[in-house]
């Protein structure tokens, strides 16, 4: 029976794969929702059946010696949900898309990259060896990469694309030292024979953390994932909800089992994704940038996750996170796309305004997404948000840290209402005679989709997500409303920052202001600095010194002098004269029959 | 000279070998060179040019004079235990004279000098014989003579004439000065290969005979005496110009090629034998005249000479075009040759 | 000790005697367009202005600590991206004329490179401490939040008839026989 459902639900990707190579792209999108429900049902089916919950599938692909590496997917929960949610989400973009690119010459290109990121990140997500786990993990990378520079003629586009290659490939770095201490110590790269190990290695555990911090963009490896904006809206839509950005996050649920079996790796990463959250949501208070809001506040809420899966040690909250986070954020993404596209291209909330009448539904759609990214009590994000608060809460941990999260999720609230008062409230700012106009079937049946699996996503997951091991707990009640109480708080801030930000007077003067708007001048330290310190040395000792200096002088340039000499000795011997000649044998003869006869 | 005689010379030269190869003594092998050097000489004066008699000159000199140390060690080694066989005579002046007239005979490194100017003054065909065949005696006398006690001094030679030949071709634009000079080269090769064992340097001496008896014929085909006769020949006759710079990087020992296989079975050799300085200075040599032998290939694959406008390359003009292609494919499958001789035991 | 101190300190200097690295421009440079020496007196001060083009007032070369350039002149650090892009220069990629003296590290300094002159807002070093200030004045406080945790009593819930176990789905065949007491509070 559960091979069966496995078999089924790889025929639907299957099938999938087969429409990529469809010259209609709609019979693709249609393929992507079909694929999702039928992997919807599968997975009701799955949660009726009492059996057990895993299940693998494999094949053996390539027998190396004693090795053999297998084509090995593994179905659990995680899988399960995920396809459907990744399914689910991915189909919506690509109808978005329709709408967003429909003036693209290349939007049958455009829609098969999406679908390959998609396939990329599934195959992430259903791997069970380390090896598939890296096919998925760099077929993402280099998928963002092709979609980040898809208006390849913008220099920005290319630049942002080229960080979020670079700064993924540090990452990368991450996954291969996990391979490398896989094959050299295990010879296995099985997720089970990983799980199987006694004892737990500091090493291997670095390595996953590098790995989870570059593709999720964790602090001191996320300029990528702002600076990704300068792709097209359906991108970032994709990338910042179901695939690349979770990726990481989705490491650290697949290996939590080991990480949390180590204290201090444990309390790095929980202090990663502390510090991440913070950071983001500060950045994010400042922002002009429509879609840099909305992408900061992506990487807040991916510092939630990770904060979860080791802080608290509940990998189920961080996973239900993940899905419900998918929901609203490619909502959000879409909206904002929506109204992007409406205003001619303009990003900057300072020129929007009163949108609510000019495109309503867009507008409510874009209100339903932040009040779940905020938590608003029995939205989506509630039910993820509201136990991770609580369990960070009722846990033994760093109380420093854990003020942390209370203030960044306020700050969620925060950049939200202050994002939806510029955009949807207020006096329109915008300029005239903008062609605002939502009557596209593409453009609101997406945005609907998403807004009603926005409203009950979270009461449908939460039942069969719930972590399991732990009881309930009875809290006090300042604790059970914490969550909701900080978000208020946050919406009192917002109206603050508001009024700070948007004053008569030059806002550059305050130096916190210049530290939130140049996102903590991380991105000009990294790129501008540091560059020029190692550019400066690399000139002056490498260059200078070595390149062209001694090693020049000895190596090219003195070889050639002396190599001119002694040919020029060699060749000079050769006057002609066989007297000479005979001579200089003779005397050579001579001179070795002594040495002979000496010795 | 009457063609009709030619084969007479041609077969006493073959005797000669046969005669040194089947003879345990020293005067039978004095008779061989001896009959082996005169039957060549009416050779080298084929065609009766004042370069051909003077570089003939020389070579008679030389070889007389070698002639002379090999007579005069045999009968001084003979004077010492009166013992004819030549595997006895160990250690004693005689058997290095012997050597020495041999390594003269030869042009291993300090007595190198004679071969240039021999070389530079002969046509292309004697010139190949001279490089080739007539270093058959020699080497048949060497591998007899490769004992423990002298082979020290066989392989100073052999390193010395690595490097001289690497240096010497540096700066020549004359084809058969650059040839002779690559030849004292690979001679060095082939000398540390006959005291490593002698079927290494068999091996390593048809590997020679076979590369470079197709650029010698060339070179007669496209009469470039110099370097820069060579521009032309991509224009007039491709297929043979283009088989000369493959047949060049070859000799030079580039990897995919013939010469390469050659010189990695001998490595292989050396290396397990721990002659380590010895290889590092061969390869040292080798590296430096691989300048040449690029400088050359570049000139007969890369450059195209001075044309006039309506001349494109002249491909209805290619002439064994089977034959060619057959020894670029052979230049090709060296991997395969020495596949087969890398069995041969150590 | 002291003058084996010092010998050290001259070899690395003349180590990093840097008008070496001009060498290889010896390919294309005629000798007398090399670097001279440092320039002594006044008369070679001016000598070697002229050979830079330059005014005497302007002119003035790497201090000769022995890791200078002779007398190649000292140019100040400008970046060709903070040229006016719409002058029109000689060379418009590298943005400058011919004849123009390059700094010395130009090399470093083209347009995909770093530009040394570019003004920012913020200064460099209220930047970095701003950042170091920031992540450094968290890890501090994390450092103590480590010492001083935080802890909130909570206890699992407490139902009657046995914490639920009936309805929570146990099996009614291996029920513990004793009931668990949960605290009640007194009647009356």
């Amino acid at each position: 029976m559960l091979e069966l459902w496995g078999v089924l639900s790889l025929t639907s990707l299957g099938v999938m794969v087969i429409f990529l190579f469809s010259k209609i792209k709609s019979s693709f999108a249609e393929s992507v929702k079909y694929a999702g429900y039928m992997n919807a049902v599968l997975l009701s089916i799955l949660l009726m059946s009492d059996e057990s919950e895993m299940l693998f599938l494999k094949w053996e692909w390539v027998k190396l010696g004693g090795y053999s590496l297998m084509i090995s997917f593994r179905f659990d929960l995680y899988t399960c949900c995920f396809f459907v949610v990744g399914l689910y989400v991915t189909w919506n973009i690509l109808m978005f898309s329709f709408y967003y690119m429909s003036t693209d010459p290349r939007i049958d290109l455009f829609c098969k990259y999406l679908g390959l990121f998609l396939i990329a990140m599934l195959l992430l997500v259903s791997a069970e060896s380390l090896f598939q786990l890296l096919i998925g993990w760099e077929g993402v990378g280099i998928m963002s990469y092709l979609l980040i520079s898809w208006w390849y003629a913008r220099s920005d586009a290319n630049t942002a694309a080229l960080q979020a290659i670079f700064y993924n490939r540090v990452g990368d770095i991450g996954l291969l030292i996990m391979l490398m201490w896989s094959l050299v110590t295990l010879g296995d790269w099985s997720f089970t024979g990983l799980y199987a190990l006694d004892f737990v290695n500091t090493f291997f555990l670095l390595g996953v953390v590098l790995a989870a911090a570059g593709k999720s963009a964790q602090l001191g490896l996320h300029p990528w994932l702002p600076a990704a904006m300068e792709g097209p809206t359906p991108v970032s839509s994709l990338l910042h909800s179901s695939t690349m950005v979770v990726a990481g996050v989705f490491l650290l649920i697949r290996f939590s089992p080991i990480i949390l079996n180590h204290k201090e790796i444990q309390l790095m990463v929980f202090f990663l994704g502390t510090m991440t959250t913070l950071f983001s949501a500060i950045c994010a208070l400042a922002q002009n940038d429509m879609k840099k809001v909305v992408a900061f506040s992506t990487a807040s809420q991916l510092g939630l996750m990770v904060t979860v899966v080791a802080g608290a040690g509940a990998p189920q909250l961080a996973f239900l996170h993940i899905c419900m986070h998918a929901f609203f954020k490619a909502m959000l993404f879409m909206c904002s796309g929506g109204f992007i596209h409406g205003l001619q291209n303009e990003q900057d909330v300072r020129k929007m305004g009163g949108l609510h009448s000019a495109a309503p539904i867009t507008s409510v759609c874009f209100f339903i997404g932040s009040a779940a990214l905020m938590g608003v009590p029995f939205l989506a994000g509630f039910f993820s948000k509201d136990p991770i608060i609580e369990i960070i809460n009722i846990n033994n941990l760093n109380s420093w840290a854990v003020g942390l999260v209370l203030i960044a999720t306020s700050f969620t609230a925060a950049y939200s209402v202050r994002l939806l008062y510029f955009s949807v409230g207020g006096v329109s700012r915008m300029l005239v005679l903008q062609p605002m106009n939502e009557e596209y079937g593409n453009l609101i049946g997406p945005l609907q989709r998403l807004a009603y699996s926005s409203v009950i996503a979270g009461v449908v997951f939460i039942y069969f997500l719930s972590p399991n091991q732990i009881s309930c707990l009875s809290l006090p009640l300042s604790l059970k409303l914490a969550a909701v109480f900080v978000t208020l708080v946050g919406g009192l801030i917002a109206w603050d920052v508001v009024n700070l930000l948007h004053r008569e007077e030059s806002v550059t003067n305050i130096p916190e202001l210049a530290f939130e708007a140049q996102v903590g001048f991380y991105p000009l330290i990294m790129h501008k600095l540091i560059p020029k310190v190692w550019l400066n040395m690399g000139e002056m000792y490498q260059m200078q010194v070595m390149d062209r200096g001694w090693t020049e002088l000895a190596l090219p340039q003195g070889l050639g002098g002396n190599y001119k000499i002694m040919a020029d000795n060699v060749v000079n011997a050769q006057t002609s004269l066989i007297k000479m000649y005979i001579a200089v044998m003779v005397m050579m003869g001579g001179l070795i029959l002594g040495i002979m006869i000496c010795l | 000279m009457s063609p009709y005689i030619s084969p007479l010379f041609s077969i006493t030269m073959i005797m000669s070998v046969m005669l040194i190869s089947s003879s345990g003594h020293w005067v039978f092998m004095w008779l061989g060179l001896e009959l082996g050097t005169l039957a060549f000489i009416p050779i080298l004066v084929w065609w009766h040019s004042s370069l051909e008699v003077e570089a003939t000159v020389k070579y008679f000199i030389v070889q007389a004079m070698a002639a002379a140390v090999f007579f005069l060690g045999g009968m001084v080694s003979l004077s010492g235990d009166f013992m004819g066989g030549v595997n006895q005579l160990m250690g004693n002046i005689g058997d290095m004279m012997i050597m020495l007239a041999v390594v003269t005979k030869l042009g291993l490194a300090p007595f190198h000098y004679w071969v240039v100017d021999v070389v530079q003054g002969l046509n292309y065909i004697p010139g190949a014989v001279l490089l080739t065949w007539q270093k058959v005696p020699g080497l048949a006398v060497l591998t007899q003579l490769a004992t423990c006690n002298n082979s020290s001094m066989l392989l100073l030679f052999g390193m010395v004439s690595a490097l001289v030949g690497g240096l010497g071709g540096l700066g020549q634009t004359q084809m058969r000065k650059l040839l002779a000079f690559s030849s004292i080269s690979h001679l060095g090769w082939l000398v540390v290969g006959c005291v490593a064992g002698s079927l290494l340097g068999l091996s390593y001496f048809t590997l020679y005979v076979v590369l470079s008896i197709p650029l010698f014929s060339i070179l007669h085909m496209l009469n470039g005496g110099h370097l820069n006769q060579l521009r032309t020949g991509l224009m007039f006759n491709p297929l043979m110009s283009v088989l000369l710079g493959v047949g060049f990087l070859s000799l030079g020992g580039l990897p995919p090629f013939f010469g390469f296989f050659g010189k990695w079975l001998l490595l292989t050799h050396f290396v397990g034998q721990l002659l380590l300085g010895v290889s590092v200075v061969l390869i040292t040599g080798t590296l430096i005249s691989l300048f040449y032998y690029l400088r050359v290939s570049y000139l007969c694959i890369v450059v195209l000479g001075p044309q006039q406008i309506m001349s494109g390359l002249n491909w209805r003009k290619m002439q064994l075009s089977g034959l060619m292609s057959g020894l670029l494919v052979l230049n090709m499958l060296g991997l395969f040759l020495v596949g087969g001789a890398s069995c041969l035991p150590k | 000790m002291a003058a084996v101190g010092r010998l050290g300190s001259a070899a690395i200097r003349s180590f990093l005697w840097r008008r070496t690295a001009l060498l290889s421009s010896v390919r294309c440079l005629s000798k007398d367009e090399m670097p001279g020496p440092y320039p002594r007196t006044p008369e070679e001060w001016a000598a070697a202005a002229k050979k830079y083009g330059m005014r005497v007032e302007d002119y003035q070369p790497y201090p000769d600590d022995g890791t200078g350039y002779g007398d190649y002149p000292m140019l100040p650090e400008e970046g060709a991206e903070s040229q006016d892009p719409w002058v029109d220069w000689d060379d418009n990629w590298h943005r400058r004329n011919y004849g123009d003296v390059p700094h010395v590290h130009s090399d470093a300094y083209t347009r995909q490179r770093v530009n040394p002159s570019q003004k920012y807002v913020v200064p460099w070093k209220k930047m970095i401490a701003a950042l170091v200030g920031f992540l450094g004045f968290n890890g501090i406080m994390l450092y103590f939040g480590e010492m001083y945790k935080h802890m909130v009593p909570v206890a699992p819930k407490q139902y009657p008839f046995n914490n639920l176990y009936l309805e929570k789905g146990g099996d009614p065949d291996k029920a513990p026989e004793e009931e668990i007491k949960n605290y009640e509070f007194p009647k009356s």
